[in-house]
């Protein structure tokens, strides 16, 4: 009798107590890579416990060179983050996947060649040797050949390509500068890289494919429509919209804090990473790499809307000028559903229009 | 057993087969048609297609059981050409049903008409990755093999010392050995068909030892009575028995050299190859032109296989017979 009584005022107690006493709803999201600065924000929310504070139990699932909307779609993830080529791509090829909100609002994509390779506008590409990542990664680089009148293998109606396109496993030094003339280089990660490598950044040169219009946006978070419309994400009485807006709301937070401390969020980040956050050679400490890293990340993020307050947000603007790119390029071949974004769960999670 | 066979001699049996047949194809290819393509217009309401489906299959079915019956030519092909269709057709009709987006799975029809688009380079990549990577490599790993062997069995220390590491090194999966090779050759072809190379050698080294080794004692004792060079012994004796070896090591390995040459393109090429297609494709979503190359890569497999059994078909009886 008196044990009823107990276990009835813990069982009262317990529903009079929200947060603290309510299960925390489990939530996975794929990144696009392994553990890096590249998403700070995401360890930093982690650490500072901002994602427990929206009731969340976030659990961050890596990734090699597989595309971030397979984990999604098939429901292994809830949410990811990936570039926008990728996303629109998925969805033209009938998979139900959803923008909820931009997080790097520039591109820092580029090609890189020797200065001494004689290489000196995107002109100059014809003939040669551009190495490109595989998995949908390669995209702002055909963007930027087709853009100038060139083609590749890549292409398969191509049979006959003016630039020779070489796959490699991700890292530049298996075929820079031997092996090709020109190889994809983020400003935050391969750069920094190459210049371990022995060739500084003065005798390099590099082509931001942002400065030749080729602004295709990169990391952003999505999810699927599935999620969006559950009414009881995971059992949690919660809508997955609303899980959603607490997953963004608390990204934010991380990332406004890491583009602000930067150093403080360099060292939460190298608690989450192995090898994985090293440079190459000469550069090859992981916390010099990782402070680099930040640094440009930070770049991408402080961009476009994030300078108006209105971080995470998908200008709709730049949105419009990717989808006009791609479809020029033909690798868009309509324009997207008009489900393939949307504004709600930003609007939820910051409270702004 | 019986009844069915003598049932299958009539002809109102025959006509029946015939009929199931006809509705089982006939209707999938109905139902296919009818069913809009994924992506295209409202979802049909698949549970309703679900049954209607595997009704029409297993109609299929009846008529492949009465097809097969009996010994004739036609009883021998049919069910397997038969099985191929409605299999074919079932996925479309399937496929079509639950409105599967072509990203994740694409339709029979998508995937031939990807075949037929995308025919021009799909054909360089098999160039490439069949007849560059595959073949010469497969050629090179099989010469090298033999002569290796001929130099163990023919030199003791060499088998006491380099056999045991062919059987030990035969056993490395090729997952860990392409990348390595892969950046130690370079990302153009040759690399691809170093790693079928390596991986055809091994098989071929330690079969062909074990078949050279196989003659027995008394016909070797034999050819000593009649007094033959070990050059005659050898060439009547040794290798006759080696062959049937050396063919299920080639055959082994037929299978292993275009698998290696697929999975080493992941690590690395110049742009072209069946492996490097997949790759790309996958990462874009094109699942139909990776089904495609799929496809091609399974023909020209099997061909291979067929070409070296043929081989070996007419080379054994001959052996044998000497």
């Amino acid at each position: 009798m008196k044990r009823g009584t107990i276990i009835l005022a813990t069982l009262l107690l317990a529903a009079a107590s929200p947060a603290s006493a309510q299960k925390l709803v489990p939530v996975k999201v794929q990144l696009k890579w392994f553990p890096q600065a590249q998403f700070a924000g995401f360890f930093v929310a982690q650490a500072k416990g901002y994602y427990k504070a929206e009731g969340l139990d976030v659990q961050f699932l890596p990734t090699g060179d597989q595309s971030p909307i397979q984990t999604v779609a098939t429901g292994t993830a809830d949410f990811g983050t990936t570039w926008i080529t990728d996303l629109l791509t998925a969805r033209q090829q009938g998979i139900p996947v959803v923008h909820i909100a931009q997080l790097f609002q520039k591109s820092g994509y580029t090609l890189v060649a020797l200065k001494s390779s004689g290489i000196k506008t995107p002109a100059d590409f014809k003939g040669k040797r551009v190495g490109v990542w595989p998995s949908g990664n390669e995209y702002p680089a055909v963007a930027l050949l087709k853009k100038y009148g060139m083609t590749t293998s890549l292409d398969s109606s191509v049979s006959n390509p003016s630039v020779q396109a070489v796959t490699y496993p991700f890292d530049p030094s298996i075929v820079f500068p031997d092996k090709v003339d020109l190889v994809s280089a983020m400003t935050y990660n391969e750069v920094d890289q190459i210049v371990g490598l022995g060739y500084p950044l003065d005798k390099l040169q590099i082509f931001n494919a942002s400065d030749y219009g080729i602004n295709l946006l990169e990391d952003l978070m999505f999810t699927t429509e599935r999620t969006l419309a559950n009414r009881n994400f995971k059992g949690s009485g919660m809508s997955g919209e609303d899980i959603a807006a607490k997953l963004v709301r608390a990204t934010l937070k991380g990332w406004n804090y890491a583009v602000k401390n930067q150093k403080e969020a360099v060292q939460i980040v190298l608690v989450n990473c192995g090898n994985t956050c090293k440079g190459s050679g000469t550069r090859s400490s992981a916390a010099s790499h990782q402070t680099w890293q930040m640094t440009e990340v930070a770049k991408l993020y402080n961009a476009g809307p994030s300078l108006k307050g209105r971080a995470g947000y998908l200008d709709p603007a730049t949105y419009k000028a990717n989808v006009t790119l791609l479809r020029s390029l033909g690798i868009l071949k309509a324009d997207p559903a008009p489900a393939a974004v949307t504004y709600r769960v930003w609007e939820k999670a910051t409270g702004k229009k | 057993m019986t009844p069915a066979r003598t049932a299958a001699a009539r002809p109102g049996a025959a006509l029946l087969t015939a009929a199931a047949l006809l509705v089982g194809v006939g209707g999938l290819l109905l139902v296919a048609l009818t069913l809009p393509v994924p992506g295209d217009g409202t979802p049909p309401n698949a549970r309703l297609w679900l049954a209607g489906i595997l009704a029409l299959l297993a109609v299929g079915a009846v008529g492949v059981r009465g097809a097969a019956q009996g010994e004739s030519r036609a009883a021998r092909t049919l069910p397997a050409a038969f099985t191929l269709l409605l299999a074919v057709l079932g996925t479309e009709a399937l496929l079509r049903a639950y409105a599967v987006p072509a990203g994740l799975i694409p339709t029979p029809g998508r995937v031939l008409s990807a075949l037929w688009t995308a025919r021009t380079v799909l054909l360089q990549d098999t160039y490439t990755t069949f007849v560059l990577e595959a073949l010469l490599g497969f050629v090179a790993g099989t010469v090298l093999g033999l002569g290796l062997a001929l130099l163990v069995v023919r030199f003791r220390f060499l088998e006491r010392g380099l056999l045991p590491y062919a059987a030990l090194f035969s056993s490395i999966p090729i997952v860990a050995l392409a990348p390595v090779i892969v950046k130690a050759v370079g990302l153009d072809w040759p690399s691809k068909t170093v790693v079928v190379a390596v991986t055809v050698l091994f098989p071929v080294v330690v079969g062909a030892v074990r078949g050279l080794q196989s003659a027995s004692r008394l016909h070797l004792d034999l050819m000593h009575t009649y007094a033959a060079t070990p050059a005659q012994t050898f060439r009547d004796v040794r290798v006759p028995g080696a062959l049937p070896f050396v063919f299920g090591a080639l055959k082994v390995a037929s299978t292993l050299a275009l698998i290696s040459a697929i999975v080493a393109e992941f690590f690395g090429t110049n742009g072209h190859g069946l492996g490097f297609r997949i790759q790309i494709e996958v990462g874009r979503f094109g699942l139909d032109i990776v089904w495609a190359a799929i496809v091609l890569a399974s023909v020209a497999g099997i061909a291979f296989f067929a070409l070296v059994s043929a081989a070996e078909t007419r080379l054994l009886p001959r052996a044998g017979r000497s």
